[in-house]
């Protein structure tokens, strides 16, 4: 009887069998959000900004570096600080980690107003989690979303489009480019992920109706401000 | 699934336990040093099984930020057979569980059989025929690509670091020192691999494994033995990308007990314990556990 056995167990013995159990996972999605009244049109927008001024976008590209969450327990005076300034600190394509997505992804108005895209997949470890940062940095050859239509190699914003000033006067068009980093910090309420929570997501809004608040777009130094007003303007959700 | 997985390995270990031995091979090779499996004295006809049992973990990363820890179990099953007095032919065939757990919960776990060594030991240098008190032996083998690529339930392969081997041919070479003096043995080898590519591209770093030992062997029945082993181990890669995680200098103090409750089968019980740790990567190696049976034919 052993030795009948014995080939049949020993065949079984050399079966490989393996399984998976997925973990914590927190799918990131990115969409174009406006906070006020637009109208659009394919990839064109219009609306009017803080001053009355009436924007038309015709072309709005944004590189999104990276997304980080950060646990609530880690919270320091030092990084308070880092979400107030308006200077960016991190290198174009930074390297993803369980709390990171470091792929660059550029996103523009081809999105239809409120569809989103998908950023990927954090696997982060239990815990709950505050914030989340955002750094806008200019897209390397790796990034995702560039087509030869894109070309956003090393750009971290580019706007084209035309303003008609509230004040009157002849129509304006105006391309504006950025390289520059930026950060932007937003709260992410206590996001609980734990053993009894492995799924969540969560998209990020940006409001581009406000990209040209106060920004006059022909004057030197618009690109820095209306940088600043895309980090500003960022919002997340469920 | 699990269970039934293990038990399979313990059947077949019951069935590769010999009931009666037919000589006695301390007699034969005319030295009563009690020796686990690959430091033995050869004579024409030696054949030994051994059972190894070895229990370890290995952590990479930061806890809480990015640590992945992997841990095994595995049995290796070994026969070695001398069909001359300079030759002694081995084959190793590993049976593995293992566990790969990522920081955010993640799990991969395998079973089944590992990647496959044979290997020879020929010794080109020893002080007399019978009983000979100094050995020099030179080894020369090879692990076999044997380990299948384990898939999970839906039929995706698993992680490169949860299969149960590199799947790849890896050539090694070595040279081993042996003194018998009474009560007191030692060993000293050196053994370097030169691993090829294997599964999804990658080829581990080639290595060389040092041990020192000393034996001493108080009684007929029992023996303590205190080792250090080294392990340098170069930089993997990955489809031609370097990954230098994992590569550097590894040393254990390795303790064991050896005892023989009958003739002819020697137990042995002992651990691996890291002392020294320049792995790059902030990887970290927990002690080895590890027993085994050792029985002559």
């Amino acid at each position: 009887m052993k030795s009948r056995s014995a080939p049949v167990l020993l065949l079984l013995a050399l079966c490989a069998c393996g399984a998976r159990e997925e973990g914590i996972r927190l799918h990131l999605g990115l969409d174009f959000r406006p906070a006020r009244q637009t109208l659009a049109g394919g990839t064109s927008r219009q609306f009017t900004n803080d001053r009355g001024d009436r924007i038309t976008l015709d072309r709005a590209h944004v590189t999104l570096g990276s997304v980080e969450i950060i646990p609530c327990q880690t919270s320091s005076a030092w990084r308070w600080l880092r979400a107030l300034s308006p200077i960016g600190t991190a290198q174009a394509h930074e390297a993803n980690t369980p709390r990171r997505l470091g792929t660059p992804h550029v996103s523009g108005l081809e999105l239809a107003d409120g569809e989103p895209k998908m950023l990927g997949t954090l696997e982060p470890p239990p815990g709950s989690y505050c914030r989340a940062r955002l750094v806008f940095a200019p897209a390397d050859e790796d990034a995702e979303g560039l087509t030869p239509e894109v070309d956003m190699e090393g750009r971290t914003l580019l706007l084209e489009g035309r303003l008609l000033p509230a004040s009157g006067g002849p129509e304006q068009t105006f391309r504006l480019e950025s390289a520059s980093l930026i950060n932007a910090e937003l709260w992410l309420e206590g996001l609980a992920l734990t053993p009894d929570a492995l799924e969540a997501s969560r998209t990020l809004h940006l409001a581009y109706d406000r990209w040209l608040d106060g920004v006059e777009p022909t004057s030197p130094g618009a690109a820095e401000q209306v940088l600043r007003n895309v980090a500003s303007s960022a919002t997340i959700g469920p | 699934m699990w269970k039934s997985c293990l038990a399979v390995p313990l059947l077949v270990a019951t069935l590769l336990v010999p009931l009666e031995g037919q000589a006695c091979a301390t007699c034969a090779c005319g030295d009563p040093t009690l020796t686990s499996m690959g430091t033995e004295q050869p004579f024409a006809g030696r054949l030994r099984l051994a059972n190894q049992v070895r229990a370890w973990s290995l952590t990479t990363g930061q806890d809480a930020v990015d640590a992945v820890s992997l841990r095994e179990l595995r049995m290796d099953l070994s026969v070695a057979y001398a069909p001359l007095p300079w030759l002694f032919l081995s084959a190793t065939l590993p049976l593995q569980t293992r566990s790969l757990q990522q920081v955010s919960l993640a799990r991969e776990t395998a079973w089944g059989p590992g990647d496959m060594e044979v290997g020879a030991k020929v010794f080109v240098f020893r002080d007399r025929e019978f009983s000979a008190d100094h050995l020099i032996g030179v080894l020369a083998g090879a692990r076999l690509p044997t380990s299948p690529t384990v898939h999970d339930a839906d039929g995706r392969p698993l992680s490169l670091d949860a299969q149960l081997g590199t799947a790849s041919l890896d050539p090694y070479l070595g040279l081993s020192y042996s003194t018998f003096r009474g009560d007191w043995s030692f060993l000293a080898s050196a053994t370097g691999y030169l691993p090829t590519r294997g599964r999804e591209g990658f080829r581990a770093g080639a290595s060389l494994r040092t041990t020192l030992a000393a034996q001493l062997q108080p009684g007929p029945r029992w023996a303590v033995r205190l080792a250090v082993d080294g392990r340098l181990e170069g930089p993997g890669d990955l489809r031609g990308v370097a990954d230098p995680v994992g590569s550097g200098v590894l040393a254990f103090v390795s303790p064991d007990v050896l005892f023989s409750p009958v003739t002819d089968v020697v137990l042995e019980l002992g651990v691996r314990v890291p002392v020294l740790n320049l792995l790059r990567g902030n990887v970290r190696q927990s002690p080895i556990l590890q027993a085994s049976i050792v029985y002559d034919l």
